[in-house]
């Protein structure tokens, strides 16, 4: 089985499960720490905590739903920290709300996805995201040493 | 302002009891004093001046004298500030009743002594309360017995002791106070009359006030609920979403990886859950759509309704294409002041309701028309498709009313309701007319000039 570093920042337990196992659909494991508050969301792409080794990961995919915290000012943390600079970041929401949408866009996501409901559109996007985060988008060849903040 | 107005509102501002509550009968009474006042002392000169030439020419020194006292007197109290209102009517009386003393000593029923008099006490009735209605019938008899006592006792050098006897004194003076007790009893019930109809009225409007206070109270709370239930059905049916994405999201792993370990019962168990899993689903995001209509405030322009129609039959061109529908748009259709998205939803809505309810052998037909008044303009949405029975055609409207079992036409039932939101939001209307197995028309009323 190949070894993907996908950072997935999700609250739900139920989600995880059903990404990693979405990832393993793939022949992909995920080997990044599954961060699942949004405190720890903000700390380790700061690399504080847990995370001060933390690798840079190959793609993201990031819920902003979280409920401490609002969602939207989690997520802009994250993009100004330069730790998600070079890869692909989706966000993976329930909301289809257009104001969610617009604002996650504003903070410069690269894709944003309601999540599908059908198991198997869930499975599909997750595999999409992966082709074409991992497979099939270039990504500088120092993109895992760069990732200090701007 | 002219000079008048500058002091006719001088004369009223110096008249003016800051405690007397607009519109009763005391702020009137001051009024009309105020109102005598300005114009009395202008007339007053006109009676005054050949007055004073005759009584010059008679050697009437005490005439002149008290005529240009009174005359001073009013001025005062016309135009000196700082008096309270009751005392400067206190002092106008006393200064017409010496007027009218000095006269009558003077002149006798030759001058216009008792005319004053009795002018006094009926000018008395208007300005003050009832009580000094009678202390004025008192004054005047106190008067008249006094230059009855100077006949009698022939005192002093007054004409009266020369032209009169007690007898035909008092049969005179009878008349006067006669006169003055008559009006010092008739006019007040006129003013009780009005006094009572003045605070009848009061009455009626506070009442009126009271129950417009409660009113907007009422569409307050009515408004704060209305909006506190939105915001309810919002939430609700966005928190709703998440765990019923996990029920399916699970029971779709479920079946995609046991499907073969399990029997099939438990299939069939499975797609069950998953049948009302998928249900509950269409009704949660249906919920959630109605909710969320003019949750935004979209903005509001004029777009010829033609175009809106035209937007909303690109939208569904897929859908009119598979079921060959012919759509018919009268030409000059009105202008209309509204959020383009939110009607352009209305019109895809009704026709795409219309294409879904056609007859099974016939081409959906849809016209849309339209006209428009000084006060209304209105647009129909007619079709040849099943129609509705009439009494049901305010039903449709309701969220989540549907006519047809889920298999017929599947849906939630929700299109009708989303349309009549957005359509009220615009302070119009929507109803249906329609005969079963005739076809429906949708009429959509909007005020002109929004």
């Amino acid at each position: 089985m190949n070894t993907v570093r996908v950072l997935l920042v999700e609250d739900n337990v139920g989600d995880i499960l059903l990404t990693t196992e979405a990832l393993e659909e793939e022949h992909l494991k995920c080997t990044l720490p599954v961060v699942c508050d949004d405190w720890r969301a903000i700390q380790c792409p700061e690399k504080k905590g847990d995370y001060t080794s933390v690798q840079k990961p190959d793609l993201s995919i990031l819920d902003i739903n979280m409920p401490k915290l609002n969602g939207h000012k989690v997520f802009s943390r994250i993009m100004h920290s330069g730790f998600l600079k070079q890869i692909a970041v989706i966000l993976l929401s329930t909301s289809s709300d257009e104001q969610d949408l617009t604002k996650s866009y504003n903070h410069y996501t690269n894709c944003y996805i309601t999540k599908p409901v059908a198991i198997h559109s869930f499975f599909d996007v997750i595999s999409a995201l992966i082709n074409f985060g991992v497979h099939q988008a270039k990504l500088p060849v120092n993109a895992n040493t760069s990732g200090n903040a701007p | 302002m002219s000079v008048w107005q500058t002091y006719r509102s001088t004369i009223h501002r110096n008249c003016k009891d800051p405690e007397v509550r607009q519109n009763s009968l005391a702020y009137w009474r001051n009024h009309l004093f105020s109102a005598t006042l300005a114009f009395i002392i202008p007339l007053a000169l006109i009676a005054v001046v050949p007055g004073v030439f005759v009584a010059y020419q008679s050697g009437l020194i005490p005439i002149i004298i008290v005529d240009l006292a009174a005359i001073i007197i009013i001025f005062s109290i016309a135009f000196l500030p700082g008096i309270n209102v009751h005392t400067r009517k206190i002092l106008f009386t006393i200064s017409l009743y010496s007027v009218s003393v000095t006269l009558l000593y003077y002149l006798g029923l030759f001058g216009p002594g008792l005319l004053y008099l009795l002018a006094l006490s009926v000018f008395i009735i208007f300005i003050f309360d009832y009580h000094y209605a009678i202390a004025s019938v008192a004054v005047n008899a106190f008067i008249c017995i006094f230059f009855g006592l100077i006949i009698y006792f022939s005192w002093g050098e007054s004409v009266l002791v020369e032209q009169y006897t007690l007898n035909t004194w008092a049969a005179v003076t009878s008349n006067l106070i006669f006169l003055n007790i008559v009006s010092a009893l008739l006019i007040p019930k006129l003013f009780n009359g009005l006094q009572l109809a003045i605070s009848n009225q009061e009455k009626l409007t506070r009442r009126l006030e009271e129950k417009q206070e409660n009113l907007e109270t009422s569409m307050k709370l009515l408004k704060a609920k209305n909006e506190e239930l939105e915001d309810f059905a919002y939430t609700a049916s966005h928190d709703l979403k998440e765990p019923l994405r996990m029920v399916k999201s699970f029971l779709g792993l479920l079946e995609k990886k046991y499907k073969d370990k399990l029997d099939e019962k438990a299939n069939q168990y499975i797609h069950f859950a998953v049948d009302g899993a998928d249900r509950m689903q269409h009704l949660i995001e249906d919920l959630l759509e109605y909710s969320r209509v003019g949750r935004y405030s979209a903005k509001f322009s004029t777009v010829p309704a033609q175009k809106l129609v035209e937007t909303a039959v690109k939208n569904l061109q897929t859908q009119i294409e598979e079921s060959g529908a012919i759509i018919q748009t009268d030409e000059n259709l009105p202008e209309l002041y509204i959020a383009e998205s939110e009607i352009v939803r209305v019109f895809q809505n009704l026709i795409s309701n219309a294409i879904k309810f056609r007859k099974d052998a016939q081409n959906p037909v849809i016209t849309i028309g339209g006209e428009s008044n000084n006060r209304y303009q209105t647009i129909w949405v007619k079709d040849n498709g099943i129609g509705i029975k009439p009494d049901k055609t305010d039903e449709i409207f309701d969220i989540f009313k549907r006519l047809h079992s889920h298999e017929q036409y599947p849906g939630t039932g929700i299109g009708l309701a989303i349309c009549r939101k957005i359509v009220e939001r615009h302070q119009g209307s929507i109803r249906a007319e329609s005969e079963e197995g005739k076809g429906s028309t949708f009429i959509l009323t909007f005020r002109s000039n929004q």
